[in-house]
């Protein structure tokens, strides 16, 4: 369900790598806003979108910005729940900064610098041209471990 | 006022009696004898002898002309010197007739000149006021024309002159042409053009209708259409507007001589065509001509060092800027020593060069003084921004000075220029991002900061200056992946950024101590927030973050350095 939603658009844009670092670059990609912390809806969909994205292995967690908490062992759904217990009620810009910080799997920068991308290239134009159904090629592409 | 309304009266008078117009669109190139080629204007050929024996050729003769057999023999100066002598080429001449006007042309040629780059044609018109004669000198190239004026100087001999010495105070015909290479303009003032490109102001010699490949080559000679420049294929290149009352051009016209044996008409050289071009700029000239005149006249009262920087090339938009603005707002002494004074610095700091700071220091102070002259608050913020930088020129390097000392004479000539052509909304922010932008591309890290420091307050107290300000650093550097994402890429790279939002965050509300990362937020007031951090999972130094809503939408701004 939602993998057909994201891919589309300009939310195509929560896959470019090495861009999306804290919660509300992706909470603003999804077209919500900071009073959406207080709607569950909104931060099911949210959270919904980070947890496929861990599952994909296109992100992980960087950093738990001021807590040094140890994923080693955490499962996905432990981490979101972790996200979803530090991104309180009535959280505002700039907040965001002591949450959580993504980073983009290195799997996935590589792959995609050899096939041409770097910071500079436009992200959205890169898919069309070079890829096409991203979907489809983190499918076939992405470690399977 | 007076001069101007006697100066607009003779160059239009002399307009009058140089220009011949036809009515309606011409013929081709190649006529048949006595063709009519409309009711109002006729253009016809005869013979030679014939023409000889029209009361136009006769009564002018003895003034002008001392016939040889086929030779006409001009004598300059009553010298009886024979370096202006010509003689007939051919035996045609074209007749173009209308409302009462008849003018006769034919080619001639120096007699003693060979493989020359000029033709010649005689020019005679007969009108109410007598018969005026002139000698057409046009470039083979086609990319000038000079009209020389003949006359007789010497009333007692009655011995003929080319004029070649024309008083430039009373035939002050004057053209702009456009430039094929930057939208750029020349002017062709009365006077001997030195070469393309370069006008001459002397006060005297002849009077050089145009010049500048390829602007002048507008028509077709061929007849099957204009081939580029002005006069499009419509008028089969001959355009004609009579008197020039519906805009078109009069042409001048330029003969050739007999047409050779030719078995395919299309394939032969053209026997006369129309200089349309040539007459359209010139009748343009007219009007903006006094312009010209008047400002040349203006330029030849300043120094000589002045004058030779408005003849620089390099300072023509300076040079059309200041005239337009005297052209526009009066020749009186307020205007002219807006202009004098501008000039005076500028001479002075086109030539400026010093190994020394401290005279850096003075010529830059020269520089503000001139800005916060015309009382503009914004350029005041910025003289002050710049002065403010002079005490720690000493410490700087000659090559950074000098840097900032050309930015500062690069901005003081952008200012006035928009001052003289009536744009007065220049605003400090505008002045100072480039400094801004070298501060962060160029300046060396030390230099930087104290760019960067020292940028005044009143830009950066929240509201338009500022907004204009983050607007600019917004689109700093290239695009990164998304569209709200900039690179900086400079040596530094955490220097720079550092101070660049030590700079944007000078007004804040409140700057928050370094969170558990050492990421630094400023409050900028009502929800903006800037952010500078160090930290990232994307491998860039330094990260600045520009969020205001109101400005760029809710996604903050990211601009990111790099080392190269």
């Amino acid at each position: 369900m939602i993998s057909n939603d994201i891919f589309k658009g300009k939310t195509i844009n929560l896959f470019a790598p090495n861009s999306n670092e804290y919660l509300y670059d992706y909470i603003y990609l999804l077209e919500y806003k900071d009073e959406d912390a207080n709607n569950w809806k909104s931060r099911l969909v949210i959270l919904s979108v980070l947890k496929y994205l861990l599952k994909l292995k296109i992100i992980y967690i960087y950093s738990w910005c001021d807590e040094n908490l140890n994923d080693e062992n955490r499962s996905i759904d432990e981490i979101i729940s972790q996200i979803n217990i530090k991104w309180k009620k009535n959280t505002i810009f700039p907040d965001y900064y002591n949450i959580v910080m993504f980073g983009t799997q290195n799997w996935y920068i590589e792959k995609l610098t050899k096939l041409g991308m770097t910071n500079t290239t436009n992200w959205e134009t890169f898919v069309k041209d070079n890829i096409g159904n991203l979907e489809k090629w983190i499918e076939e592409n992405r470690p399977e471990k | 006022m007076k001069t101007l309304q006697l100066i607009k009266s003779i160059a239009l008078t002399l307009l009058m009696i140089i220009v011949f117009g036809c009515e309606k669109e011409i013929a081709p190139n190649t006529i048949s004898q006595q063709e009519d080629v409309s009711a109002d204007h006729t253009v016809n050929r005869l013979s030679l002898s014939d023409f000889m024996n029209t009361n136009t050729f006769k009564s002018v003769e003895k003034a002008i002309i001392k016939p040889k057999g086929d030779q006409l023999s001009y004598q300059k100066g009553g010298s009886g010197a024979t370096e202006n002598q010509f003689e007939f080429t051919s035996n045609e001449v074209l007749s173009s007739h209308l409302d009462g006007e008849t003018s006769y042309t034919t080619p001639v040629k120096k007699t003693n000149e060979e493989d020359s780059d000029y033709n010649y044609n005689l020019l005679m018109k007969e009108s109410t006021e007598g018969v005026t004669n002139f000698l057409i000198k046009y470039s083979k190239t086609n990319d000038q024309i000079i009209i020389q004026p003949i006359i007789n100087s010497d009333a007692d001999t009655n011995i003929p002159t080319i004029n070649s010495e024309i008083d430039c105070t009373t035939w002050n015909w004057s053209i702009t042409i456009p430039c094929s290479c930057a939208g750029h303009t020349y002017d062709c003032l009365c006077g001997t053009a030195q070469f393309p490109g370069t006008a001459s102001y002397s006060n005297s010699g002849n009077v050089t209708v145009c010049y500048e490949t390829p602007a002048i080559v507008s028509f077709d000679p061929s007849g099957s259409g204009g081939t580029g420049g002005y006069d499009s294929g419509q008028n089969n290149g001959y355009s004609n507007g009579g008197s020039n009352s519906d805009g078109l051009p009069i042409p001048i016209f330029v003969y050739e001589g007999d047409s050779p044996p030719c078995d395919n008409p299309e394939l032969c050289p053209p026997q006369y065509w129309a200089q349309s071009q040539a007459w359209q700029e010139h009748q343009e000239a007219v009007e903006i001509g006094l312009d010209d005149f008047l400002f040349s006249q203006f330029i030849n009262t300043l120094p000589q060092e002045q004058l030779d920087f408005l003849n620089d090339f390099d300072n023509w938009e300076i040079r059309e800027s200041f005239k337009n603005f005297l052209s526009e707002n009066g020749y009186n002494d307020v205007n002219e020593d807006f202009i004098a004074d501008a000039l005076e610095v500028f001479t002075y700091a086109d030539n400026f060069t010093s190994d020394n700071q401290l005279d850096y220091a003075q010529a830059i102070l020269r520089l503000t003084t001139h800005m916060k002259s015309f009382g503009n608050i914004e350029d005041e913020i910025y003289a002050d921004y710049i002065e403010s930088l002079i005490p720690d020129l000493g410490s700087m390097t000659i090559g950074e000075v000098d840097d900032l000392y050309e930015e500062v004479y690069r901005t003081d000539r952008n200012i006035t220029l928009k001052y003289a052509v009536g744009i007065f909304t220049v605003i400090a922010t505008d002045l100072v991002i480039p400094v801004v932008e070298y501060a962060l591309f160029q300046a060396t890290v030390g230099l930087a900061v104290k760019l960067l420091q020292k940028i005044p307050l009143p830009m950066l107290l929240r509201g338009a200056r500022l907004t204009k300000l983050l607007q600019k650093v917004a689109r700093m550097g290239v695009q990164g992946e998304q569209i709200h994402v900039r690179i900086i890429t400079t040596s530094s790279p955490v220097t720079r950024a550092e101070k660049l939002f030590a700079t944007l965050t000078k007004n804040a509300v409140s700057v928050a101590p370094p969170n558990a990362q050492g990421t630094i937020v400023a409050n900028m007031g009502n929800g903006n927030y800037i952010t500078f951090r160090t930290v990232s999972s994307t491998n860039f130094p330094a990260t600045i973050n520009l969020n205001f809503p109101s400005i760029f939408g809710q996604t903050p701004k990211a601009i990111k350095f790099q080392a190269p």
